[in-house]
């Protein structure tokens, strides 16, 4: 479950029969992932009902995962503010709870920290109403802050859509008219995102004969200590190695202020299908890891994908995204950039193909893969060096041993 | 542009040379910016209102003010001010300053330039400089700190006799023997208190109910009843009219007085001078209270910052000082922003009132739930030998954490007290920090300790909050 910040109620004061009592509207928090808007699962307990503080009140869905709302004090459930299916905006009321006075947390708008400490947020980029302080009374402390450096990018707000007016589509006997909830919902406005994005995408067949023999010896090295190996992680080990050779790949555009950033860590979103829909739970400081910490890493995140028990620390900040479409198959896709990241890289299913090997026909492993870039901030020359750059580690994978860790 | 009309470039502009203005100049200067510092008064201008005209001298005559009259509280016969001697005296301090400050500007190669500015482009200003020329300057970047003027009321409009500005009061060179001050906000209190002490006449006429409309009441009830011993009488609900062979014609609801005044201080407010910099060629719009929106950093948009009196928060020169370095820093593109928990506001009256933080009700406003807890400034030695154990100690905290909220105090020395309660507040500290902290015996700022050991037992009794809260 996803930790949260109880920073949106709103406490009132009332006298009842002479205790003091509070009421305290809770709203949903916002969850962190940059996402407007929770679906309201289960109620687990009813009005009326005593709750202790903490005591988890309502499950509710956002596109990401599965949350839990604990209640913020002790006290009795007043009103239910809300139907199971709704959809609730973040700051709109969720329940209501009536406390005793004395019982009621401070509802802190105000930070807790040293001007010293506040500047160091905002050189670091951290919104410190965000965090929750390591020092007495929630006081948050340099090392809070250093903490928090190694948190979530935020990624862009949403903007909102464009109201389109037409009819609204109703149920005929022929038609069935199903709403789009969640994921999916969450899905069709990320590629409405996508979409404004001038992508242009490189192809290429690049022999990974080598590249699958270095993934059997490993494989077996795995299975003897009892994992299981993939090809991804080699993979995003060969792109890590590219991106450190060509930086402008792993950053993130502010079309609105003109502005690239140019990122230092690498996060790679890896784009995951689940039952409910596709989900990019992101693999944080792939630079340092090395072929099994990233198996690891990705056999958490895909288990935690589908399990939908990823945090908002799990699935945002990605400075890169790659996609596996050859898992399911795929010989070669055209992947969609990912706003604010500026590129994106496919790679299909690896399949024995008859090439010209000094001049001779001869039967390779050839690996599909297609890089997508963002044209606004890239040109198909960037592009062509990155991909040049892929191929070579690809094909020769013992480049990967003259790699700084 | 005019052909031949050659612009001149400048890396770094900044306008107004005042404590915003000329710490701005400095501090990009340290950075390595080539700047330029444009005043109306060029070097003249250096150190604006505050230093010149404003802050500086007002504290100098109100000390002289108040020593005359604890010499006389003391039983020290004392020979009357004199005002002429005292306008030396305000000189010479006025020119210790700003020669620092120019000497500084000098050191650091900022470039000063006299004259008025325009803005003719988003990138471009035209200074008409005193002998008449036109210079223009192409600039990178610019950081807006022109300050504010008094505002001018209708029908009292300046003239440097008989209806003056605060500016004017502080230049005058003999006192008259009867002075109406229209507005009783802090500068008209600062300098009713002073003028009364040096034996003028005094009436203070106030278009709201009270003295400092704006603060609290119980901080500000020493300062009334001060006020009234010394002889000032205070108008209330009251619109100045005009002025006349020695009268002030005052209208309270239906009732007209005639106040016998030959000086009209007229101290109602400030507005900011954004209104004739020809903004909208630079591509800024101010706000209808005339000051300029800005982002947490202090720019308005890319290459432009604004800063002091003309952005928005309180007209007070150590806001200005610290917005200073962080436009800087913005402008040569690092992270930052201005994000002081609390600004802390002093009214130099007598005693002294200096608030910073939340009060109660800006607490619950905020929705937070606040203890205040208050000592009398009567129980402390150090102000009962000062001859002065009038006022106050207000300490807000949050109930449960005991973290500092706010500090408010009406009595001697508030103003420096008042340090203390920010550094609280900026640290986040609680009651029993402030408490367990050793002050010194014997000094006012024990009051201030006092203060914070009331609010630790009350709230170790929690029995006694709690009924204190439902009330």
């Amino acid at each position: 479950m996803a930790p949260l910040t109880l920073n949106v109620c709103n406490v009132t004061f009332l006298t009842c029969r002479g205790l003091a009592v509070a009421e305290i509207v809770f709203r949903l928090p916002d969850v962190g992932e940059g996402l407007a808007e929770a679906e309201v699962v289960e109620w687990l307990v009813s009005p009326g009902a005593a709750v202790r503080a903490d005591q988890p009140v309502v499950t509710v869905e956002t596109a990401k995962a599965q949350v839990e709302l604990p209640a913020p004090a002790d006290g009795t459930i007043r009103e239910l503010a809300r139907a199971v299916g709704d959809m609730v905006p973040v700051g709109e009321p969720l329940f209501v709870l009536e406390t005793a006075a004395a019982t009621v947390p401070a509802t802190r708008n105000r930070v807790l920290a040293a001007p010293s400490t506040r500047r160091l947020a905002v050189e670091h980029g951290v919104d410190l109403t965000t965090l929750t302080g390591s020092g007495p009374n929630g006081r948050i402390v340099p090392d809070d802050v250093m903490a928090a450096v190694a948190a979530p990018l935020k990624p862009e707000p949403e903007p909102e859509p464009e109201p389109v007016v037409q009819q609204a589509p109703v149920d005929t006997p022929d038609t069935e008219v199903r709403p789009l909830r969640g994921l999916r919902r969450q899905t069709a406005k990320a590629m409405t995102a996508a979409l404004a994005v001038p992508h242009i995408t490189e192809f290429r067949e690049v022999d990974a004969t080598e590249l699958e023999r270095a993934h059997a010896l490993l494989r077996g090295d795995a299975a003897a200590r009892g994992a299981r190996l993939t090809l991804l992680p080699l993979l995003v080990r060969v792109l890590v190695a590219a991106l450190r050779r060509h930086p402008e790949l792993n950053a993130t555009f502010d079309p609105d202020r003109a502005e690239l950033t140019v990122h230092r860590r690498l996060h790679v979103g890896i784009a995951t299908a689940t039952r409910d829909g596709l989900v990019v739970p992101v693999l944080r400081d792939a630079g340092p890891r090395g072929v099994p910490g990233l198996g690891r890493e990705i056999a958490r995140l895909v288990e935690a994908a589908r399990e939908r028990t990823l945090t908002p620390r799990d699935t945002t900040g990605a400075t890169f995204t790659v996609s596996n479409f050859g898992s399911y198959g795929t010989w070669l896709g055209t992947p969609l950039i990912s706003p604010p990241q500026v590129a994106i890289a496919g790679f299909g299913r690896v399949r024995d193909a008859v090439v010209p090997v000094d001049g001779a026909p001869a039967v390779r492993r050839v690996l599909p893969l297609a890089v997508a870039a963002d044209h606004r901030v890239l040109d198909g020359a960037d592009l062509g060096a990155f991909v040049a750059t892929l191929e070579r580690l690809v094909t020769q994978p013992l480049l990967l041993l003259g790699e700084d860790g | 542009m005019v052909v031949g009309e050659i612009a001149e470039a400048v890396d770094l502009l900044v306008v107004g040379a005042g404590p915003a203005g000329y710490t701005a100049a400095l501090h990009a200067a340290r950075r390595g910016r080539d700047v330029t510092l444009v005043d109306r008064d060029g070097t003249d201008g250096v150190g604006g209102v505050c230093l010149r005209v404003g802050c500086i001298p007002s504290k100098a005559l109100i000390e002289l003010a108040d020593l005359g009259a604890r010499a006389a509280a003391a039983g020290l016969g004392l020979a009357a001010p004199d005002l002429g001697a005292f306008q030396a005296r305000k000189r010479a301090i006025v020119a210790e300053l700003t020669d620092g400050i120019r000497s500084m500007l000098g050191g650091a190669d900022v470039r000063v330039l006299g004259g008025e500015l325009r803005f003719t482009r988003p990138d471009q200003a035209v200074v008409r400089t005193p002998d008449g020329r036109a210079a223009f300057v192409e600039f990178r970047d610019v950081v807006l700190a022109t300050g504010s003027r008094p505002t001018v009321l209708p029908g009292l409009v300046p003239d440097g006799q008989r209806v003056l500005d605060s500016t004017g009061a502080l230049d005058l060179a003999e006192l008259p023997a009867a002075v109406a001050v229209v507005g009783a906000g802090y500068i008209g209190v600062e300098l009713g208190t002073a003028l009364a002490k040096l034996g003028a006449a005094v009436t203070l006429v106030e278009a709201a109910g009270r003295v400092l409309p704006e603060i609290d009441a119980a901080l500000v009830r020493p300062v009334a009843r001060r006020l009234a011993q010394l002889g000032v009488a205070v108008l209330t609900g009251a619109a100045a009219g005009e002025h006349r062979d020695g009268l002030l014609h005052v209208r309270q609801g239906e009732q007209e007085t005639a106040v016998k005044a030959d000086v009209v201080i007229v101290a109602a407010g400030r507005v900011p001078n954004t209104d004739q910099l020809g903004l909208d060629r630079l591509g800024v719009t101010p706000g209808p209270d005339g000051r300029i929106p800005v982002a947490p950093d202090r720019t308005v948009r890319p290459h432009v910052a604004a800063i002091g009196d003309v952005s928005p928060g309180p007209a007070l020169a150590h806001k200005g000082y610290a917005e200073a370095p962080v436009a800087v820093d913005a402008l040569c593109g690092e992270r930052v922003a201005f994000q002081p928990a609390a600004v802390p506001a002093v009214v130099f009256g007598d005693p002294e009132i200096a608030t910073v933080g939340l009060t109660a009700a800006a607490a619950r406003a905020e929705g937070l739930d606040p203890v205040v807890t208050t000592v009398p400034m009567a129980a402390n030695g150090r102000a009962l030998t000062l001859g002065a154990p009038h006022g106050t100690v207000q300490l807000v905290t949050e109930a449960g954490t005991g973290v500092v909220l706010g500090l408010h105090v009406a009595g001697p020395h508030a103003s420096e007290l008042v340090a203390a309660g920010t550094v609280a507040i900026e640290m986040g500290a609680t009651a029993l920090d402030l408490a367990d902290t050793i002050h010194v015996h014997p000094t006012v700022s024990e009051q201030v300790q006092e203060a914070a050991k009331v609010a630790v037992r009350r709230a170790q009794a929690p029995r006694d909050s709690a009924t204190r809260r439902i009330q």
